[in-house]
């Protein structure tokens, strides 16, 4: 009845608001239009010179958005640095852990990945591995089979399941577990000895519902790797842990996440109408009222894709998987208990997603245009300029940081301070805009409602290397 | 200074135009290529797969557990 009465509100809220919105922007149409004629006749310019006008005003004050948000963000992550200073629980203070993995067809690297489960710095009695081989075409099963005679003592589970994809194989595995914390972990991924030590400490708060990890890039030898690494770096675990401060982390990735297992059944399980369904659960914790928060020393390495048609594919799923859970998550806004930042952590997240990309698309095209059309080459230039110097800051800062939480691994392909400054030019100019442009081309799927399908990555294998190259 | 900021405009102008191009031939491809697929599939006799269900469990039992 509660419940009931609940979304009753929640629907006369929501309706409200929308009436709101709806006024307002007839409101801002009908001035926007009283201040063009005004401007025609008052300056007496053309529509074209308007235009033009207002789309270098617009550029503008989304570059001073922009500019705030890297100040924010930097702040957040200054002080979420700060309060990294919790101990690490004893030993009997040890929460158990069920470690649930999904697996589709990974022969290549599955060895080396069981076996950096199987190595972890954690009381061998107190956590569980638990892999679903989703209807694998490959020998996946037949190498984790081989891992069930492990000496170590370690509980493992091998369960086996016509291919239904990964929402469903995570939560089989979550029904299946026992352990009081869920750590949710990519076949293609290579945990770090620590990790678990690190990312259980933080569930000593009872309002912690999850923890994110933090995903680096192993195969970094060549130049559009480290690209990527250096987004996966400054755009992505750097924003995690700006948001950490807020105990909002919008994405608990799912190449690593702790979660709270009485959360994550309170709030329901992994939905599989979406792709990214890390995100959509996220949000669903969020909105339950728990803390989410980023562990930087709670590492795992992942191999980035080697060309860029698998980067397209990988980052297309990522952006309508986000889109999605977005869609979905809408009424987060109107809930009576959102505060400010869930709502700030939520329209971050559209941010990143289309609303920025959008906006460096549309400048580049602008700007393109006027120096084509009319010789202006230098706005192009004074854009990418300052946007490479916002970069440069960030990704030096966000370097430092990242240093701290190096886990003890050894990679020697690993990105040096020295490099920085030419991979801030490259990731600018190239980088950047194509992933931007993908993110555009997605959202418009999206929006068109366009069919898609999960587009599986190929991987070379690289990770293989892991465990020779760790330091004891 | 002048020609100098020209160039490097020049230069930044030239990558913008062959990324904007790059990435929107590389999505006509990919678009092509999910068309091609869903087609593909549409076309496929689909045959119903008896279902396949295993569970495998190893737990070494510690010292004292054993006893």
């Amino acid at each position: 009845m509660k419940e009931l009465l609940d979304l009753n509100i929640y629907g006369k809220m929501r309706e409200k608001k929308f009436f709101i919105t709806l006024i307002l922007l007839i409101g801002v149409t009908i001035g926007c239009l009283y201040l063009l004629s005004f401007i025609k006749e008052k300056i007496n310019l053309s529509y074209a010179h308007i235009f033009m006008l207002s789309l270098t005003v617009l550029l503008l004050s989304f570059f001073i958005l922009l500019l705030f948000r890297y100040l924010i963000i930097l702040i957040l992550s200054l002080l979420a640095h700060f309060r990294y200073k919790r101990e690490l629980p004893k030993e009997e203070d040890l929460k158990t852990i069920s470690i649930i993995m999904p697996v589709y067809n990974e022969e290549k690297i599955l060895s080396t990945v069981i076996n950096s489960l199987l190595n972890l710095n954690y009381p061998k009695d107190k956590y569980e591995i638990i892999i679903v081989d989703d209807g694998s075409k490959d020998n996946s099963y037949q190498i984790a089979y081989q891992f069930l005679k492990n000496e170590k003592g370690i509980k493992l589970k091998l369960l086996r399941q016509e291919n239904q994809g990964k929402a469903k194989a995570l939560n089989r595995a979550i029904s299946e577990s026992q352990g009081e914390i869920i750590l949710s972990i990519d076949s293609d991924c290579v945990i770090t000895k620590n990790s678990l030590i690190y990312g259980v400490r933080h569930f000593r708060d009872e309002k912690v519902g999850a923890v994110a990890g933090n995903v680096k890039i192993w195969n970094q030898d060549k130049l559009f790797m480290k690209l990527q690494a250096l987004e996966y770096m400054e755009g992505l675990n750097f924003n995690r842990q700006a948001l950490s401060f807020l105990n909002k982390v919008n994405i608990v990735p799912g190449a690593i996440g702790f979660f709270r297992k009485e959360i994550l059944e309170k709030v329901g399980l992994y939905n599989g109408n979406i792709y990214a369904e890390d995100c959509d659960l996220t949000l669903r914790i969020l909105k339950a009222g728990y803390k989410v928060i980023y562990e930087p020393k709670a590492v795992v390495y992942t191999e980035a894709p080697e060309s860029i048609a698998c980067l397209f594919k990988q980052r297309y799923r990522w952006t309508r998987g986000i889109l999605q859970a977005v869609k979905k998550n809408n009424h987060l806004l109107y809930h009576s208990k959102a505060s400010f930042s869930l709502i700030l952590s939520y329209l971050l997240l559209i941010y990143e997603a289309f609303f920025w990309p959008a906006m460096n698309l549309i400048a580049h095209l602008f700007f393109t245009l006027l120096a084509l059309l009319y010789g202006f080459i230098p706005f192009l230039f004074i854009w990418w300029f300052s946007l490479t110097l916002l970069d440069f800051s960030s990704a030096c800062y966000a370097y430092v940081s990242d240093k701290k939480s190096e886990n003890n691994t050894y990679n020697n392909k690993k990105i040096l301070f020295s490099h920085l400054p030419l991979l801030v030019l490259i990731y600018r100019l190239f980088y950047l805009l194509l992933i931007d442009t993908i993110k555009v081309f997605a959202f418009l799927e999206e929006v068109l409602n366009l069919e898609m399908g999960w587009q599986r990555i190929k991987i070379a294998g690289k990770l293989n290397g892991y465990l020779v190259k760790e330091k004891v | 200074m002048k020609e100098v900021i020209t160039i490097l405009s020049a230069i930044v102008l030239g990558v913008t135009l062959i990324t904007l191009i790059f990435s929107l031939v590389i999505y006509i491809l990919f678009r092509l290529k999910i068309n091609r697929k869903s087609n593909l599939n549409d076309k496929k006799i689909t045959t119903e797969k008896e279902g396949e269900e295993e569970i495998f469990i190893r737990y070494q039992p510690k010292e004292n557990e054993k006893n």
